[in-house]
């Protein structure tokens, strides 16, 4: 299946783009997809079509899967 | 409420007169501004990035939560996003009430609670580093 992935702040300079398209396998979860393209998860929230979810949330063919760096607002 | 996300400078009064109301009798207003220095280190500028599907979705919740909490009349959000210079703003929240204790006390929350929920993310240049604020990874 396929997964729309989007990277922010210290992530995106790590990839060197904001987004990309990438393949996963059934039952692929969110903090899998973390390790197998940034090679850790920890430290991350994540976003499946602009919610969050649980680092074990389980990916659907056409998702789009946010990777959320520690926040800084304010 | 009004969640706004804008690249240009924020123009406080915008805010201000959005949740400024006649059965108001307090206003509180916070505003975040780029510093010129960091742990005695200059500050040349910042740029700020934010996720703003996510931003509108936590910004609306906090502001739930607060309602539920205090009683507010309006709460009025701007993120500015882009790159900022010493003494620009990146950021208004003002609370509007019938009196101050809830004003007050409702922005402490809001704000306490946008610093660690809201998606943005800020990268620091001084005169000697340059580096997103909070988190680097260590690979």
């Amino acid at each position: 299946m396929k997964i729309r992935v989007l990277f922010f702040a210290a992530l995106k300079d790590l990839a060197g783009k904001s987004e990309g398209i990438y393949e996963a396998n059934s039952e692929e979860t969110a903090a899998g997809m973390a390790i197998k393209i940034l090679g850790f998860s920890s430290s991350l929230l994540f976003a499946v079509n602009d919610e969050l979810v649980a680092s074990d949330f389980k990916l659907s063919d056409g998702d789009q899967l946010a990777f959320i760096p520690p926040m800084a607002g304010g | 409420m009004f969640i706004k996300i804008i690249s240009e400078p924020i123009h406080v009064n915008e805010a201000l007169g959005y949740v400024r109301d006649p059965s108001c009798g307090a206003v509180t207003m916070f505003e975040g501004n780029i510093r010129n220095e960091n742990n005695g280190i200059e500050v040349q500028n910042l740029e700020y990035e934010v996720y703003e599907t996510l931003f509108h979705k936590e910004v609306n919740t906090i502001l739930d939560e607060a309602r539920a909490k205090w009683k507010i009349h309006k709460v009025a959000v701007i993120q500015r996003t882009g790159l900022l210079q010493v003494g620009d703003t990146g950021l208004i929240i003002c609370v509007s009430s019938g009196h101050r204790r809830e004003a007050l006390d409702s922005l402490s929350y809001i704000i306490e609670e946008f610093k660690k929920r809201a998606p943005v993310w800020k990268k620091e240049r001084t005169t000697v580093s340059e580096q997103w604020i909070n988190w680097t990874p260590q690979i």
